[in-house]
């Protein structure tokens, strides 16, 4: 990397896309650059459990939310039980999260390279990517490289010449955040309500079809190459102690450059408003989501992008997702919309996340027009308590953890609404019209929307499914 | 011995021999009861003409000498009495059982049991003092001479004495008459009369979609 | 769970406890007497928990613990009223509560409502939202049965998973998502599950209700008694519940042995014939074409002069008697009349059961219901139990989804198993033998190989077809399970059948068992005896032999032959037009008695209701008709029957009936709502009874605590109510010689051997007279094999002519059903097929109409 005054990327993960942005995704760019490689060496080269001591000792954690350590979690798996699965959750629904998205649309095979080598490591013959119903242009692309990868022998029966059968299945979802909660999505692959299940038993232990399953996220998986290739030295020369390598941010809100940033472990929130040019109109920042919607806010941009600092500061690094949000922001709208959200996803299952998020966006919503009362902060924190801890899933938790930190951190704006019987970030009073979080309006935090450019892209071309393979 | 005693004890009795007698010639006078008098019951009606009984049979239930029963059925679109899924198809009041304490009044969630200040409950057989529904339900809706739960100030409080009803003023409850030829100490609103709908024309029932 | 090596210790609320590894929280806190709240939580079912009712504070966890999905573990420390326990409950219930209607006083649940109850014992009192409620269409009628009301709904999943997983009827699921989530049927497709009423019963709220029950009651007005359901014979136990000397409602109480916590619709809602207008009330004596209502005396000594002056006499007792009717009828044909020609099988479906007496010792199961479960492989053969056996079907499919045994259904048609059956052997009619023959020997493979392989094998049986010998069927499998060491499960039709063979009511067994020293006639012979005038006098208690004998034109001229006929019956049936003197019985829920269950499990029944009119049980109007004829039982009540049943019937010598009670809820301080009957069947409120009012709250719970959920089937109460299985001589293990090996006979084109069975909802006596049912019932037709019906030109829909006795032209339905076979429901409105039956092996000629 160039030295060159303030922060820089370290580009790993996302190297190739960068440096070939024309033909990143094509099996002839890929093999040119080198691709494949690692995961023919570990076929060829390293027995499995040395794939999974290497994955273990690199200490890399999941890249998906819970950043929990990927060797860890495959040495949960069942060695005698057979078959096993590798799923890839590639159903990325955080609001302000855009990365995996990137990683199935720009470099599809980096991403069967990491399957192949979980694949090996687990001596799982059988993979599935959920990917995201939205995401057209990446599912077709993934499709693509699968059947590439198929042709050339790196799938299906004894792939690189060895022994080892594997064979790679795309799955599209129907579009539900939860489906991105691991046993809600593998009660979506096998044709179920998408529903988080009962835990134990984990799905190390019991998961696809009541089969050993390794889930892992799609730049968990895309970062293995490099591992491989690399060393294990090599990738902890970046991040911390704990928490290291490279992470992909999705920075978004009021900043210059919004866009994918990728960067060591451990980077400050500070740097990182730098890589982006900054605050937009030289606004000051005045909150910052740290990992998607569901992590509580920041408001200070002194903390370090890692997983223990910012779990140190009350929060997480979640799927890495930072929005940052300058004054123009109303943050009872701002809760107001994350909660709706997560309202609008709750799968239903359980009491807490169903009626709680259903109960808080009624209230935000009349505090957000006008018509809060002095009780409602305090019900609105009740409301947070009784889901925090007592959900189903985590899905029901991130919705009190984003709820409780806008009203804890923000009270005086939320009793500003109240006193004034107005949202002080409007120009004229709007009156109550119900549910407003689909159109942006004054105050809007600018949370990235979600990619809908896959959603008219899929009516362009014939669809992937139909075309077969 | 006894003197002073007897003396005490005569005192009493002179003194009450100079009083005004409590009694009356009943029944060629008849005495007005107090307003909340706690006489026989009624059931009431929404004022579009609808009953106000749901056949819940909360007031059965509560009721500690077992002298209500009620039977609920379902309305449907074509035989419509109440509003909403369930009516009284049976409605009857014991009053050789009912001992007058009001627990079903209260308990009546609809406010469709109340009780009139009629008294005169007098029958020649058992059956005669079993009145049924169509013996109880008025014609029209009653005019309240107290506000209704649902009318007191907010910050009303039903132990505390929040609500003086000497401050309101307080006809009779009109009653209809339970058989023709009687009458009573009563006045206004009787069976038939329809003119009293108008005065609650905005507090229209519940109704079902 | 897991059977446990060892115990583990676990303290809940301060109170140490030692139990098995593996079971659930929620299950051994209650055992301490230590309620947890609960909604989706349901002893029956797998937990789910997603109520998140049950959270309680395990010490060492972060978090809250559901109680209903936590193991215990050893060392385990639980407050269930842990104050963060207790906040967690109130702030679920009022999350709950937010949308829910509040319509109490017009929900049938109220006042047994474990919502409501609770709410009272663990919820805030006011709600904090202030917003308007989530509102759905209500009162959305489901199915015939099923009254539906979202909006009261707290998705606790119960319905749902009680259909996917103990019915295996998904027709009712859940529906969108968040807050939106609803549960619904499909579109079109009504909730028509035969067990549909048990998601009634487990709803912890209103949202699921009865239509037979819609604001008919309230809680606190029943009266209520335990009983046994006196259809079929698995033998559920239920509770009968009365307002106003009507019975209402039925329930089912669970029993771990028998039915677990379900009972199908035909038993929940089977019960209003019991107030049909139409029941017999007082005795009837024949006067020419007329009957005369007269007093029991002098009926009585009619039918007496009747049965003195009949040279022989034949005696048919149908199968829905109690063990004491049973041995009332047995005691006045052996004994008093002096008979040996008496029956009970009016089906004829020529079992041989006292073929069992020899290899088991018993005419009926060696196995029990709860065999099954352990079965390693279960051997089906005989009737469709989801309509004929129906809460034996989910015992079944239990032990198969639920247990992983492997299932072998023999049949010559489709039944209801073969959905979930391991394998199933298509077999030709009539050759059901050969094929069990080709399992016992090996040949019929795969199927033999998981028989062979079976640790544990039960063998089950019941009469799939009236009018047929199933002599070398029940060969075959007693042979089977006796070469392999397994059991039997004798799955006779009705709910007395087992109780009659108990007592002798059979031509070739006395009671206990026993051989009598003269074999008499069976049901057929009995009728072909009294159509030729050998036999000059009928008894007949309980059977319509008209409509259920497998052949009509032979009953008809049994009954019109000049013989002198006594019947005794809840209605005036067919069979009892044609009676001399006519005399009315009591129903099951008006009398105490005892039912035998197919396992030979004996379990009583209480009395809930007045007989109507001066009707009574039949074992007193069996030992009036003694009396009359100068032969005094010395019987007035059912201890002295039961006295007589102990010194005679040696396997129930030492049966204590009294200790068979089934338990009753202990009586709270609020007595049930009371009623006195006015002139002209007015009914007024009086004084209460004796039963608390909502008459399951506050019945104490095993460590003397107030269970606190007023109708909630309790996983503790299901092991009280264990009944009795009389124990008898051991059998000799060894089987009579084998029969020639039944082989499919040759058949005419156009010409099939007719298969029958009855429906869960038909004609039957007491079914179509219970109005909600009789609407269900479906049409008859006829069912054909696909290549069958192209043979002849019939194809599905098509109106087909059958011809056997008499003729009748059905509708075909193609079906998987064995060549040279026609299958017709027995008794379906339009058509009783024993009409149509002439003969044994009934057959019929099929053309296109």
């Amino acid at each position: 990397m160039s030295v060159a005054a303030g922060p820089q990327e370290v580009r790993i993960v996302t190297r190739r896309y960068h440096e070939f942005p024309e033909d990143s995704w094509t099996l002839e760019r890929v093999e040119a650059d080198g691709g494949y490689e690692a995961a023919r060496s570990a076929v060829r080269d390293m027995t499995p459990d040395e794939v999974l001591d290497t994955v273990k000792d690199s200490g890399l954690r999941g890249r998906g939310g819970a950043g929990f350590p990927t060797g860890v979690k495959w040495s949960f798996v069942p060695k005698d039980l057979f078959p096993k699965y590798i799923v890839v959750n590639h159903d990325e629904g955080e609001p302000g999260t855009f990365k995996d998205r990137e990683l199935g649309e720009r470099d599809p095979h980096q991403l069967i390279e990491g399957i192949i080598i979980a694949a090996w490591a687990n001596q799982a013959n059988r993979a599935f990517i959920y990917c995201r119903g939205e995401m057209a242009l990446g599912a077709r692309r993934m499709d693509t490289a699968i059947r590439d990868a198929y042709r050339k022998g790196y799938l299906g029966k004894g792939i690189f010449g060895s022994g080892f059968d594997l064979d790679v299945t795309l799955h599209r979802g129907a579009g539900a955040y939860i489906c991105g909660e691991e046993s809600a999505l593998l009660d979506s692959l096998e044709g179920f309500r998408g529903q988080p299940r009962l835990k134990p038993p984990f799905p190390a232990v019991k998961g696809l079809y009541g089969q050993p399953t390794i889930i892992n996220n799609t730049e968990t998986l895309s970062t293995l190459p490099h591992i491989i290739r690399h060393g294990v030295e090599w990738f902890r020369r970046w991040g911390t102690e704990k928490s290291p390598g490279t992470k992909m941010i999705s920075t978004s809100g009021h900043v210059v450059r919004p866009a994918n940033y990728e960067v060591p472990l451990g980077t400050t929130l500070a740097e990182l408003l730098e890589l982006a040019g900054g605050m937009r109109d030289g606004g000051r920042v005045k909150a910052i989501i740290p990992g998607g919607a569901s992590a509580p806010l920041l408001t200070s941009t002194e903390y370090r992008l890692d997983f223990e600092s910012l779990q140190e500061a009350g929060t997480m690094l979640g799927s890495g997702a930072v929005v940052f949000m300058d004054e123009s922001t109303c943050m009872v709208r701002n809760a107001l919309v994350t909660n709706e959200f997560f309202e609008h996803e709750s799968c239903g299952k359980c009491t807490p996340c169903r009626e709680g998020t259903w109960w808080a966006s009624k209230v935000l919503e009349r505090i957000e027009h006008g018509e809060g009362r002095k009780e409602d902060m305090e019900l609105l924190l009740d409301i947070a308590n009784g889901i925090d801890g007592r959900a189903f899933c985590p899905l029901g938790d991130a919705a009190s953890w984003a709820l409780r930190s806008n009203v804890e951190l923000f009270r005086d704006e939320f009793e500003q609404h109240v006193i004034d019987g107005r949202c002080p970030f409007e120009d004229e009073h709007l009156s109550f019209t119900g549910p407003r979080a689909a159109v942006p309006g004054p105050g809007d935090s600018g949370i990235a929307a979600q990619p809908h450019a896959g959603v008219d892209a899929d009516l362009e071309g014939p669809d992937p499914r139909e075309a077969g393979r | 011995m006894a003197i002073p005693e007897l003396a005490k004890g005569f005192r009493m009795v002179l003194r009450h021999v100079f009083r005004r007698k409590e009694t009356v010639a009943y029944p060629e006078v008849r005495r007005q009861p107090f307003p909340r008098f706690k006489g026989r019951h009624v059931l009431d009606r929404h004022p579009d003409g609808l009953e106000k009984c749901i056949g819940c049979e909360l007031c059965a239930g509560v009721c500690p000498a077992d002298a209500i029963y009620v039977v609920g059925a379902a309305n449907t679109p074509e035989h419509r009495f109440s509003p909403g899924e369930r009516y009284a198809q049976i409605y009857q009041i014991n009053y050789l059982r009912c001992i007058f304490c009001g627990l079903c009044v209260e308990a009546c969630p609809t406010e469709a049991l109340l009780m009139s200040t009629e008294y005169e409950i007098s029958g020649d057989s058992r059956a005669s003092l079993i009145y049924t529904k169509d013996q109880l339900i008025v014609d029209a809706p009653i005019r309240r001479h107290w506000p209704t739960r649902k009318e007191l100030p907010p910050d009303f409080n039903i132990t505390g004495g929040g609500l003086s009803f000497t401050e309101v003023e307080r006809p009779p409850v009109p009653i209809p008459l339970p058989t023709e030829g009687v009458s009573g100490p009563f006045e206004g609103g009787w069976s038939g009369e329809r003119d009293t709908a108008s005065a609650f024309s905005d507090r229209g029932p519940r109704r079902e979609d | 769970m897991s059977d446990g090596n060892g115990t583990v210790t676990v303290t809940i609320n301060g109170r140490r406890v030692e139990t098995h590894p593996g079971r659930l929280l929620i299950d051994v806190a209650e055992e301490l007497g230590i309620f947890v709240p609960r909604f989706c939580y349901h002893p029956g079912m797998r937990s789910v928990a997603v109520c998140r009712m049950c959270l309680v504070h395990v010490e060492g966890q972060r978090k809250l613990m559901p109680a209903c999905a936590t193991p215990v573990s050893d060392g385990m420390e639980v407050q269930t009223d842990h104050p963060r326990a207790v906040d967690a409950q109130s702030g679920m219930l009022e999350f709950l509560l937010i949308n829910h209607p509040l319509d109490c006083p017009i929900c049938d649940r109220a006042g047994e409502c474990p919502l409501q109850d609770q709410t009272y014992a663990h919820g805030p009192g006011t709600s904090r939202y202030v917003e308007p409620k989530r509102t759905y269409e209500k009162a959305l009628e489901i199915s015939d049965l099923v009254v539906l009301d979202r909006e009261r709904c707290v998705l606790c999943w119960r319905c749902v998973r009680f259909a996917d997983e103990i019915a295996g009827d998904r027709f009712i699921q859940l529906v969108d998502r968040g807050a939106g989530t609803q549960i619904l049927t499909f579109s079109d497709e009504p909730f028509d599950s035969y067990f549909s009423g048990n998601t009634i019963q487990i709803c912890p709220v209103g949202a699921l209700t009865a239509k037979p029950y819609r604001f008919v009651s309230r809680p606190w007005d029943l009266k209520t008694a335990p009983s046994i359901c006196a259809y079929c014979s698995v033998g559920c136990p239920i509770s009968n519940e009365a307002r106003a000397g009507q019975l209402v409602r039925c329930q089912a109480l669970p029993n771990e042995n028998v039915n677990d916590f379900w009972i199908c619709d035909k038993g929940r809602f089977g019960y209003h014939y019991v107030d049909s207008p139409e029941r017999l009330d007082n005795p009837l004596v024949r006067k020419g074409d007329s009957f005369e209502v007269t007093g029991w005396a002098e009926a009585l000594r009619t039918a007496a002069e009747g049965l003195r002056g009949a040279a022989s006499v034949g005696v048919i007792a149908g199968g829905h008697l109690t063990t004491e009717d049973a041995y009332a009828v047995q005691r006045l044909a052996r004994g008093t009349l002096g008979t040996a020609d008496l029956d009970s099988r009016i089906q004829d479906d020529g079992a041989p059961y006292e073929l069992m007496v020899d290899a088991a010792g018993v005419a009926g199961s060696t196995a029990t219901l709860n065999d099954l479960e352990s079965a390693q492989t279960i051997v089906w053969t005989g009737p469709d139990p989801r309509e004929e056996l129906p809460v034996l079907f989910l015992r079944l499919r239990k032990a198969v989804t639920g247990r992983g045994a492997k299932l072998v259904v023999v049949s010559p048609r489709r039944l209801s198993l073969d959905a979930f059956a391991t394998h199933v052997v298509r077999c030709e009619a009539g050759a059901e033998a050969a094929a069990l023959e080709g399992l016992r020997l090996g040949n019929e493979r795969p199927a033999a190989d998981d028989v062979a392989s079976a640790d544990a094998l039960v063998c089950c049986w019941g009469p799939s077809s009236p009018g047929r010998d199933e002599t070398p069927i029940l060969e075959q499998v007693v042979a089977l399970a006796a070469e392999r060491g397994g059991k039997v499960l004798v799955c006779p039709p009705h709910a007395g059948s087992q109780g009659l063979l108990d007592m002798g009511v059979h031509p070739a067994l006395s009671p206990g068992y026993r051989r009598p020293e003269t074999r008499g006639r069976r049901t057929r012979e009995i009728l072909e005896a009294a159509a030729s005038g050998e036999i000059d006098a009928l008894v007949i208690a309980g059977a319509d032999v008209l409509n259920d004998f497998p052949d009509a034109e032979l009953a008809r001229r049994a009954l019109t032959s000049g013989a002198f006929v006594v019947v005794s019956e809840l209605f005036a049936t067919d069979t009892a037009r044609a009676a001399d003197v006519l005399l009315p019985a009591a129903a099951y829920a008006e009398r105490e008695g005892t039912f035998t269950n197919l396992e030979r499990r004996l379990q009583k029944l209480e009395q809930l209701l007045a007989a109507p009119g001066t009707a009574r049980e039949v074992w007193r109007i069996c030992a009036g008709i003694a009396a009359a004829m100068g032969d005094d039982w010395g019987w007035t009540s059912f201890d002295d029957v039961w006295a007589d049943i102990n010194a005679s019937v040696p396997t129930h010598a030492e049966v204590d009936v009294q200790a068979l009670t089934q338990p009753h809820p202990v009586a709270g301080p609020h007595q049930e709502s009371g009623y006195e009957l006015m002139p002209n069947d007015m009914v007024m409120a009086g004084p209460g009874g004796p039963m608390p009012k909502g008459h399951r709250s506050g019945a104490a719970f095993e460590a003397g605590q107030a269970w606190p959920l007023s109708w909630e089937l309790r996983s503790f109460e299901a092991h009280l109510r264990p009944g009795l299985i009389p124990v008898a001589a051991d059998g000799t293990g060894e089987v009579g010689t084998l029969t020639e090996r039944a082989s499919a006979t040759r058949r005419e084109p156009g010409t099939f051997r007719l298969l029958s069975g009855r429906h869960i909802y038909d004609e039957g006596t007491m079914v179509s007279r219970s109005a909600m049912l009789h609407e269900l019932a479906k049409e008859p037709f006829v069912a054909l094999n696909a290549a069958d019906a192209a043979e002849i030109g019939l194809s599905d829909g098509a109106q087909a002519v059958v011809e056997g006795a008499t003729s009748v032209t059905l509708p075909v339905v193609i079906d998987d059903i064995a060549r040279g076979a026609v299958y017709i429901p027995y008794d379906q409105p339009g058509l009783h097929a024993n009409t149509l039956m002439r003969g044994p092996e009934p057959t019929v000629t099929v053309r296109p109409a």
